[in-house]
């Protein structure tokens, strides 16, 4: 059976084909309105999920729509990483040209830098706690939406394990120095 | 048990529809979904031109036009260019799945620039017209045909030793040259090369066929559909009218 590690979502999640595993990163920061908690929240899943591959686990899901720490785990795992918030974004592409984001206030100022990362501000129509017109809505905290960040990042990352698929090593190269040890230190004197 | 319908974009007899059929055994697929591949009545002799495109579109909306009426709750369109897509969608409620748009965005999910490797050069227009509608363009690091003249009956059967290295040769070229950090390949009849470019390049390597069964697998364990404000439905879907043209010019070459 496969085995799924989900970073950063409280709710179960079930999926016929794999077994999947919920886990709440220790220290991760409440609030998240400002860039000066991201930092704290990269290291949180980071050192959450570094060790998930020796753990057993398939795939990992970072299943905040914020994708803190997905890339870093990216370039430290030799299995396939999604992001839910990058994901979810480039597959409402599929489904229609456009697309809004409904968070909720903290969330919202991530949220608008991870499309202007990803080159996404013309197709999106809007980030707010409201719904805005769109084809397609994310709904960034899972709930009465469209698309659901978290549960689509588990059907993806099932179907990358399915087409022997994972993130490119070009794009999230494994660091020279690897500081595990570091990371599970620091990640353990998170309150 | 959910039904798939694959149609795929030219009249082939049973020998060569296998060979299209050939795709699902690069997937992992799980439980519960059949596929069933269809040939579309119509079709270009290739896809080089616009006249090209037009013919495609008609074969393949007429071919999968019906399919929810037929009880099928996805439709697969097995062909890089994503022709007929736009207008299935517009006239079905299930799940339509194009392998282009679908491979570039799922090239992103896993790096921030992809290149689509193709057999021949008279298929850019297929990429440009998909990339433009996204508004991606920037982030296609290249098209890089591999001077390869296609084959979309037989595929690449017999030809390893000429079609293989002048691929793993474009490939590497798209990586070293071009900065790619995904490979796409330019066509689903490109398939039976998919595990030595994979086995030989070191980024990923995405078979288009195979993702779109796995993303229409996706789509309907979570509900997903393309949204009617991007595909206008229309007042009556054209049936008659497509089975009249499939009738007019089936089997015509």
């Amino acid at each position: 059976m496969t085995r799924i590690l989900v970073l950063g979502v409280e709710t179960p999640l079930t999926d016929p084909e794999a077994e999947i595993i919920c886990r709440m990163p220790k220290g991760m920061p409440q609030d998240v309105s400002s860039p000066a908690h991201w930092a704290v929240a990269d290291l949180a899943v980071l050192a959450a999920g570094q060790g998930s591959a020796d753990e057993g686990f398939d795939a990992v899901c970072v299943g905040d729509a914020c994708d803190f720490g997905a890339n870093a785990l990216r370039s430290v795992l030799p299995i396939p990483v999604i992001g839910a918030g990058r994901a979810a974004m480039f597959y409402a592409l599929t489904l229609g040209n456009t697309f809004a984001v409904q968070t909720d206030a903290t969330r919202v100022h991530r949220i608008k830098k991870q499309i202007a990362e990803f080159g996404l501000a013309a197709h999106c129509t809007g980030v707010s706690t409201q719904v805005a017109k769109a084809d397609v809505l994310i709904a960034a905290d899972g709930a009465g939406a469209e698309i659901k960040p978290a549960p689509l990042s588990v059907s993806l990352a099932l179907g990358l394990l399915g087409l022997g698929l994972s993130h490119s090593a070009r794009t999230y190269p494994a660091p020279e120095t690897p500081k595990s040890e570091m990371i599970q230190a620091l990640g353990r004197a998170l309150i | 048990m959910a039904r798939v319908l694959v149609i795929v974009p030219f009249p082939m007899d049973a020998e060569n529809l296998d060979k299209r059929r050939a795709q699902l055994r690069s997937v992992q697929l799980g439980h519960g979904v059949d596929f069933d591949f269809r040939p579309v009545r119509f079709a270009p002799k290739g896809y080089v031109s616009q006249q090209d495109s037009v013919l495609a579109d008609l074969g393949i909306l007429e071919a999968g036009l019906a399919a929810q009426d037929e009880g099928y709750d996805a439709v697969c369109i097995d062909t890089m260019s994503d022709s007929g897509m736009t207008h299935l969608r517009a006239a079905l409620d299930i799940p339509v799945i194009g392998p282009g748009r679908h491979a570039m965005l799922t090239a992103l999910m896993l790096g921030e620039r992809f290149s689509i490797l193709t057999m021949w050069d008279k298929w850019r227009h297929l990429y440009s017209k998909t990339l433009a509608e996204l508004g991606l363009a920037n982030r296609c690091a290249s098209v890089r045909p591999a001077g390869l003249r296609p084959d979309n009956q037989s595929l690449l059967a017999g030809k390893e030793d000429e079609v293989f290295p002048a691929l793993l040769g474009a490939g590497q070229k798209c990586i070293e040259q071009d900065g790619a950090d995904v490979i796409i390949l330019g066509s689903t009849t490109m398939h039976e090369a998919h595990g030595y470019l994979a086995k030989h390049l070191p980024v990923p390597v995405i078979n288009p066929g195979p993702l779109s069964y796995r993303l229409a697998i996706t789509a309907l364990r979570l509900g997903h559909a393309h949204a009617r404000s991007a595909y206008p439905a229309p007042d009556a879907a054209p049936l008659g009218q497509m089975r009249a043209l499939a009738d007019a010019v089936e089997g015509q070459e």
